[in-house]
């Protein structure tokens, strides 16, 4: 019912181009994984070779420790549910579902029994008897899925299942899904370029650019602590400094920006550790940064604190370490209202840009000047490749 | 790739390509080597030459029946699509939606009628003491009975009405095919319906347009019972010559090498127009 | 559009389409006509109406014969021929095969040559090998004729939505003939059922090879044919109107089995 996947070494071309790049993953048993990355990263080529329609130029693919690389898609314990559902047209419902079964010499009546448990699974069991073409996208959507779970794959890949549906009812589709794999217990691989369809499903997310993992770990890993900057910047929203490091001292790393030097923590899960002198990007969440007009007098006081009990030599004549720092004086260049914050770009004196999220009251106009602040706890330090 | 995928791939598309070849591709190969003997005292030798072609460019009559054919061919090509377009238009814009399919499946009914019966009919009606001569009699328009029949007017009146049925059903699909936000589009750009007809509609359709009139030119071209039936013996055209060497002196290298001409002229029309046939998978 | 112009617009169409479709329908009608006329010849004035050509048709044995013949052969040459298109198209459409243009090429090749050259080129086989003429032969012909536009109508409609539904039958653990037979086959319906009929009116209505390529059991349009060639005969005219009617039969059991029946899932895609 369930099994571990391991991916190892595996490189794939078309021709001359390189769709996958030395790719070695594992993933566990039981846990709903998410392919993430741009179109063209690679993330459904490596399902396909997950599922057997291809055969990788290189590398293996192992379920619970068996190779099955060779093993055709019909005869391996994953099945796969497709971007287009593709139900076959001319079938019922019922037969839909039930044609796996039919496959392995079940009888008629073995079948339609499954068949029927698992559209109830999905909530249409009243609809057995019709075809897909009667069916909305969201209930060709489960169809497919139910098909998929008949044969009791231990592995389930999912490829974009859910990018024809509309929005509200892709948050709704992602929730039974998840309810569903909890339920089934499958391991679910789940291809997606929706960076919060990921972080709404996942156990853990696999971020895929250009053939290559980028990161791998839990959502709020990668989005707390990103391994690259590229996996910084598709997980959600990054301002993006450059840096070079000064000095590492005590898991705090001493680098020097264009608003001075900031003392940050290491983040391990960027590798290989860093050394003085490297150049570095410093990467800054929306909603992290703050406008100090609607700062807290908590806030203010203990900024106060910090500067006073960190005199430091830099370009400004402070260093800033697990407090806050002063970003300067920003322009309002742009705003807009987002229901639970409102997104503002910040043009700095630095000339840079910063992409900033107000609470949802503050009351901001182009052309206003705030100054901007940032808890250097926050502030991600990755390698600039 | 191993010898058996490969045989996987290939084992579906085998049997038809073994036929085409079998039954194409390989009595082409026995025409053009018949082409190349010779009848001589009731026997076919084989003499390997090209006196048959050389004899056929030579002879005018023979040349004559090949450019009438050719005559005959873009005579009513033209005639076709001038007269289906419209139909077609009339059935796609003017007619409403849930009538369509009807109209056009009236449109298109006659055609299948056999095919030498429907020549026959033609002679019913434009015979000298057919419909048509008897109405124009009746009504006193003319005095003598014309004579349409046994002449090129009649294969062609008979061959437009074939082809008209055809294209109108080509053009339609082309019609139906196009999506009404382009006229949308040209109309809310200030073009009028002549113009967007014409800057619009027409250069879209026009690809369909050709392949119709590819396939009328060369079925008409090939055709042999139309101007048999409606022609009569006055004027011949190719194809009639071609069967005349066979019934009545099984001169089969004559007409072979004959057949072969008019493979060439249609391949020759075929790369002319060739830029605007794509008749690709979409 | 003013409405002024819109009355004349239509009102010119609909005097366009009347005589379009009076010139369409001219010849047939004339012939359904006469086939009713109680009279040895086909002109006016109309005397009758009668059946008695028609009756004569039915016991001529030869002309039913014939009619059975053309029968056989359209059948068996259409099954062949979807057969044979069907899975040439499945499998250019699925597998990349060397020199795929070419071969799309060769097999759609007959399309652009005239029937008599593809008769008579058989005709000349057949002779130097010493195949005697039979409905095998004019069947063979007619395959020739409908394997192209079998091939093309089922190739067109073959998409790249349906590699994923074979792909999840495979998947689901069918063998490729399995996935052929119950995915495949049936997707296709549609476009296989057109080719059918498309092939069996084509078959069923052709001259050419038929002619060149029977000796004694000869097709309806040969027959019909000999019938013209002897002279005016009445019996022409209740022939024809039946092969008329026999294609709009079938024509009509086309568009009610086949086109109204998926039509609604075509559109739906």
């Amino acid at each position: 019912m369930t099994a571990t996947v391991g991916i190892a070494q595996v490189c794939h071309r078309y021709g001359s181009f390189v769709a996958l790049t030395d790719i070695n993953l594992t993933i566990e048993a039981g846990s709903f994984a998410v392919l993430l990355g741009p179109s063209g990263c690679g993330k459904t080529t490596l399902l396909s070779v997950l599922g057997g329609f291809l055969m990788p130029t290189s590398g293996s693919v192992l379920l619970d420790g068996v190779d099955v690389t060779h093993v055709a898609p019909a005869k391996r314990a994953t099945t796969t549910m497709f971007q287009d559902y593709a139900l076959f047209p001319h079938m019922t419902l019922l037969d839909n579902v039930g044609f796996g079964l039919r496959m392995r010499g079940q009888s008629k009546k073995q079948r339609s029994n499954r068949a029927l448990e698992l559209l109830e699974l999905v909530g249409l069991n009243a609809s057995a008897a019709k075809k897909p073409h009667e069916l909305s996208g969201g209930q060709k959507q489960r169809v497919a899925l139910a098909r998929a779970l008949a044969v009791e794959p231990d592995v389930l890949l999912l490829d974009e299942p859910l990018g024809a549906l509309d929005l509200k009812l892709r948050r709704q589709m992602q929730g039974e899904l998840k309810a569903i794999q909890k339920r089934v217990g499958t391991t679910f691989i789940h291809v997606t370029h929706d960076q919060e369809e990921a972080m709404a499903i996942a156990d853990q997310i696999i971020v895929m650019n250009k053939g290559k993992v980028e990161d791998h770990g839990s959502p709020e890993s990668i989005y707390l602590n990103p391994r690259t900057a590229f996996s910084a910047a598709f997980m959600g929203e990054a301002n993006l400094i450059e840096g070079t490091v000064e000095s590492a001292d005590e898991g705090f790393l001493r680098v020097s920006t264009a608003f001075g030097m900031l003392e940050v923590p290491a983040n391990h899960n960027a590798k290989p550790a860093f050394e003085a002198g490297d150049s570095a990007l410093l990467c800054l969440r929306p909603e992290h940064i703050h406008a100090v007009h609607d700062l807290s007098e908590r806030y203010l006081s203990e900024r106060y604190q910090s500067e006073r009990s960190q005199p430091g030599p830099s370009q400004s004549g402070r260093t800033h370490r697990g407090a806050v720092m002063n970003l300067g004086q920003g322009t309002v260049v742009d705003h807009a209202f987002f229901g639970s914050h409102q997104r503002c770009q910040f043009k700095m004196q630095t000339g840079q840009h910063l992409s900033v999220h107000l609470p949802q009251a503050a009351k901001v106009a182009s052309g206003d000047e705030l100054p901007l602040t940032i808890d250097t706890a926050s502030v991600i330090l990755l390698r600039n490749e | 790739m191993s010898a058996q995928s490969s045989w996987k791939r290939w084992r579906l598309v085998l049997p038809a390509l073994l036929w085409t070849v079998a039954f194409f591709i390989v009595p082409l190969g026995f025409m053009v080597v018949m082409s190349l003997w010779h009848r001589i005292g009731g026997k076919i030798v084989a003499t390997w030459n090209f006196e048959n072609y050389i004899e056929f460019f030579t002879k005018p009559h023979l040349v004559k029946a090949l450019l009438n054919s050719l005559e005959i061919g873009l005579t009513v090509t033209v005639i076709s699509i001038f007269l289906a377009y419209p139909l077609a238009w009339i059935i796609a814009y003017r007619v409403p939606e849930r009538w369509q399919r009807t109209a056009l499946l009236l449109a298109i009914l006659p055609f299948w009628t056999s095919y030498v019966v429907r020549s026959y009919a033609w002679l019913l009606v434009l015979a000298k003491q057919g419909i048509v001569n008897s109405f124009l009699l009746d009504i006193g328009i003319i005095a003598e009975p014309l004579a349409i029949a046994s002449s090129r007017y009649a294969t062609i009146i008979g061959f437009v009405h074939f082809f008209v049925m055809l294209l109108t059903l080509t053009i339609y699909a082309n019609l139906r095919q196009l999506s009404p936000n382009y006229a949308r589009a040209a109309a809310d750009l200030g073009a009028g319906p002549l113009r967007t007809f014409w800057h619009i509609i027409l250069p879209l359709t026009l690809p369909g347009v050709m392949v119709g009139g590819f396939l009328t030119f060369v079925l008409c071209v090939g055709d042999y019972i139309t101007p048999k039936i409606l022609g009569g013996s006055n004027e011949l055209v190719l194809p009639q010559v071609i069967m005349l060497q066979i019934g009545r002196r099984a001169d089969f290298p004559n007409a072979a090498a004959m057949s072969i001409i008019l493979m060439l002229v249609v391949t020759a029309a075929y790369v002319l127009c060739a830029r605007w046939l794509k008749m690709e998978r979409s | 559009m003013h409405g002024v112009r819109r009355h004349v617009v239509n009102t010119l169409s609909a005097f366009y389409a009347v005589l379009i479709y009076g010139f369409i329908f001219l010849p047939v009608g004339v012939l359904v006509l006469f086939s009713f006329q109680d009279s040895r010849l086909p002109i006016m004035p109309f005397k009758g109406p009668t059946l008695k050509w028609y009756e004569a048709v039915l016991s001529d044995s030869r002309l039913t014969d014939s009619m059975i013949n053309s029968f056989i052969v359209a059948m068996g040459s259409s099954v062949v021929a979807v057969l044979l298109g069907f899975l040439a198209a499945f499998g250019l459409a699925r597998y990349v095969l060397p020199a795929r243009g070419l071969q799309r090429a060769l097999l759609t090749a007959p399309l652009t040559v005239s029937y008599l050259i593809i008769g008579l080129g058989l005709l000349i086989m057949f002779n130097a090998m010493g195949v005697p003429r039979s409905l095998w032969t004019i069947g063979i012909g007619h395959v020739v004729i409908n394997t192209p536009l079998c091939f093309a109508i089922i190739y067109s409609q073959f998409g790249d939505h349906q590699v994923n539904i074979e792909r999840a039958a495979h998947d689901l653990g069918a063998s490729e003939w399995q996935t052929l037979w119950l995915v495949t086959a049936p997707m296709m319906m549609p476009s296989i059922l057109a080719s059918f009929f498309l092939a069996l009116t084509f078959s069923w209505d052709e001259f050419i090879i038929s002619f060149l390529l029977s000796r004694f059991d000869v097709t309806l349009p040969v027959e019909i044919w000999g019938l013209l060639r002897s002279g005016l005969n009445p019996k022409t005219n209740a022939a024809g109107s039946m092969v008329f009617l026999i294609s709009i039969v079938l024509l009509v059991l086309a568009e009610l089995l086949v086109f109204r029946r998926f039509n609604g899932r075509v559109n739906r895609k």
